[in-house]
């Protein structure tokens, strides 16, 4: 079986048990942005931009917290809980394990952003074409790679189940406030935006203010957010023991 | 099908970064259709060998052979060989019994038709019938272990390694495991089995390998290894006053027990046939040793 059918069985397998997670998620992912989204629309007191403005930091935040709780937690229920000695006696490759499992944050990312985008065309916020939604794509697809690989790397380098618990939970809302999502960067103390930078919540929700405005994708970000889903991905691969 | 034998261990050790030895030397050949115990205390090894057989560990010394071939060197074809139930496995919760087998098909390279035709056979095979609607987190601890035995089973591997499979069973549902593995046995399964269990070991095993502090000290048959011991009665002396054992000595005979009662005026005791747990605790230094009067 190919290196793609192995992980297709393996996300197929991880759906089948998260279905009612997934389902939980996409939803929250959607609610939040959505009520976060109407708050900063009463805020902003009716500016597009600034509508835009809260509609990409919400849809950040959502796929951000949601991506990096599902795959932490996913991978944390692997490890500590006997499913990783039960699919590891299999011959599942590591590879095709992984990516499944980072999978799972590029789908609900694709997702969001497709059901925002919907959602803001109809409302007349967004009015992206046809170019416009692959760049939204490119821009989930990216995000969610690296919160993929950030939840990994948290769940996989973790001693035990508590601790990992807390890591996970701590990124989710850390990131969120210390990155300058609702923000500008300059807004943050000298000391904390090498933190934001790191951070991949700072670069995707420009990628999606720009999708939203219907402008060209800032290639800065586009690379940072790659950067640091190949950084980020690369130390949990090497995190994750498959064979010791 | 390889003419080599299907396991083989030649000088398998390891060491843990820290200096830990975990387990050393070890020498082990299973003979095809064979059913090989590992016998050993908590911490003596047996499920360090088993994950290096596994391929979870690389050995720090020494090699593994599967069915012919490096173990390590393409650990996802080794364990292609192998149907594995691993001591600390557990299932998904929210999964049924039938939908574990189905989505673990295509996880050990088997078709959709192959997947139908021994998901059919599992089921009646480890007698899941009646739950393959279940959802596992409904499963008792006995009815688990029969989902992860059927996963071990489910693509037909020519070798079994079963890692203390029977723990947490009642008596019943030990016994319908007993039966399910000689049935893979007499099928022709090459089967390795850890336990603490020694009416299982002698129960199911064609050979006997105790293992302790990470070196394998004896391997045999049953019959050998009672041979080795030379002695066929035992008579333990019990305290008065609860029961508890004190002491035991093994004779060749019945009438040099009986000889040995009489001669120290016992008058709690008892006697019985020599056991393989009577083999085990002397290999393991932990008998209830006493001056043997033969």
């Amino acid at each position: 079986m190919s290196a793609l059918g192995q992980t297709l069985a393996v996300l197929r397998l991880f759906w089948a048990q998260e279905r009612s997670a997934f389902q939980f998620l996409l939803f929250n992912a959607f609610a939040m942005p959505a009520f976060v989204a109407y708050l900063g629309l009463m805020l902003a007191g009716g500016s597009l931009e600034a509508q835009r403005w809260w509609m990409a930091g919400s849809i950040t935040l959502g796929l951000g917290m949601g991506g990096l709780a599902q795959v932490g937690f996913a991978v944390l229920t692997d490890r500590f809980l006997g499913r990783l000695d039960l699919l590891r006696s299999s011959p599942v490759s590591k590879l095709a394990y992984y990516t499944a499992h980072v999978s799972l944050a590029v789908i609900e990312s694709l997702a969001l952003v497709l059901v925002a985008l919907a959602l803001l065309t109809a409302l007349g916020i967004a009015a992206p074409g046809p170019g416009g939604v692959a760049a939204g794509m490119l821009a989930a697809l990216c995000a969610g790679s690296a919160i993929g690989g950030l939840g990994a790397a948290l769940a996989f380098g973790a001693r035990d189940f508590d601790a990992g618990n807390t890591a996970v939970a701590i990124a989710a809302i850390g990131f969120a406030v210390a990155s300058p999502v609702f923000y500008e960067i300059t807004a943050l103390p000298w000391a904390l935006r090498p933190v934001a930078w790191l951070s991949p919540f700072t670069h995707i929700a420009p990628l999606l203010r720009a999708v939203i405005a219907g402008a060209p994708i800032p290639g800065g970000a586009l690379a940072a957010t790659l950067g640091l889903a190949l950084a980020l991905n690369t130390i949990s691969y090497r995190l994750a023991r498959w064979q010791e | 099908m390889s003419s080599e034998p299907p396991i083989v261990c030649e000088g398998v050790g390891y060491d843990y970064p820290d200096g830990t030895r975990a387990n050393q030397g070890i020498d082990l050949v299973l003979a095809r259709g064979e059913l090989f115990c590992l016998l050993g205390p908590n911490g003596a090894g047996k499920t360090t060998l088993i994950r290096q057989i596994t391929t979870e560990l690389r050995p720090t010394s020494g090699r593994i052979r599967v069915a012919g071939r490096d173990a390590h060197a393409d650990p996802v074809a080794t364990k292609r060989r192998l149907g594995v139930i691993p001591q600390s496995a557990s299932l998904f919760e929210g999964l049924s019994v039938e939908n574990h087998l189905r989505l673990f098909g295509p996880l050990k390279h088997l078709s959709r038709e192959q997947t139908r035709e021994r998901l059919a056979f599992v089921l009646r095979e480890c007698e899941l019938e009646p739950l393959r609607t279940k959802r596992v987190r409904t499963l008792s601890g006995g009815q688990r272990r029969k989902v992860l035995v059927a996963l071990a089973l489910l693509a037909d591997p020519e070798i079994l390694i079963l890692d203390e499979p029977s723990v947490g069973l009642d008596p019943v549902a030990r016994r319908a495991l007993w039966s399910t593995i000689e049935g893979q046995r007499a099928a022709g399964k090459t089967i390795l089995l850890t336990t603490h269990y020694m009416d299982e070991a002698e129960r199911l095993a064609d050979r006997i390998g105790f293992i302790g502090e990470g070196r394998m000290t004896r391997v045999g048959t049953l019959k050998s290894l009672y041979a080795q011991l030379g002695k066929s009665v035992r008579v333990t002396e019990l305290d008065a006053g609860d029961g508890s054992p004190l002491a035991s000595h093994f004779f060749d005979e019945l009438a040099q027990a009986q000889r040995f009662v009489r001669e120290r005026g016992l008058e709690t005791y008892a006697v019985g046939r020599v056991s393989l747990e009577d083999i085990y605790l002397r290999l393991m230094g932990r008998g209830l040793s006493a001056p043997d009067p033969s």
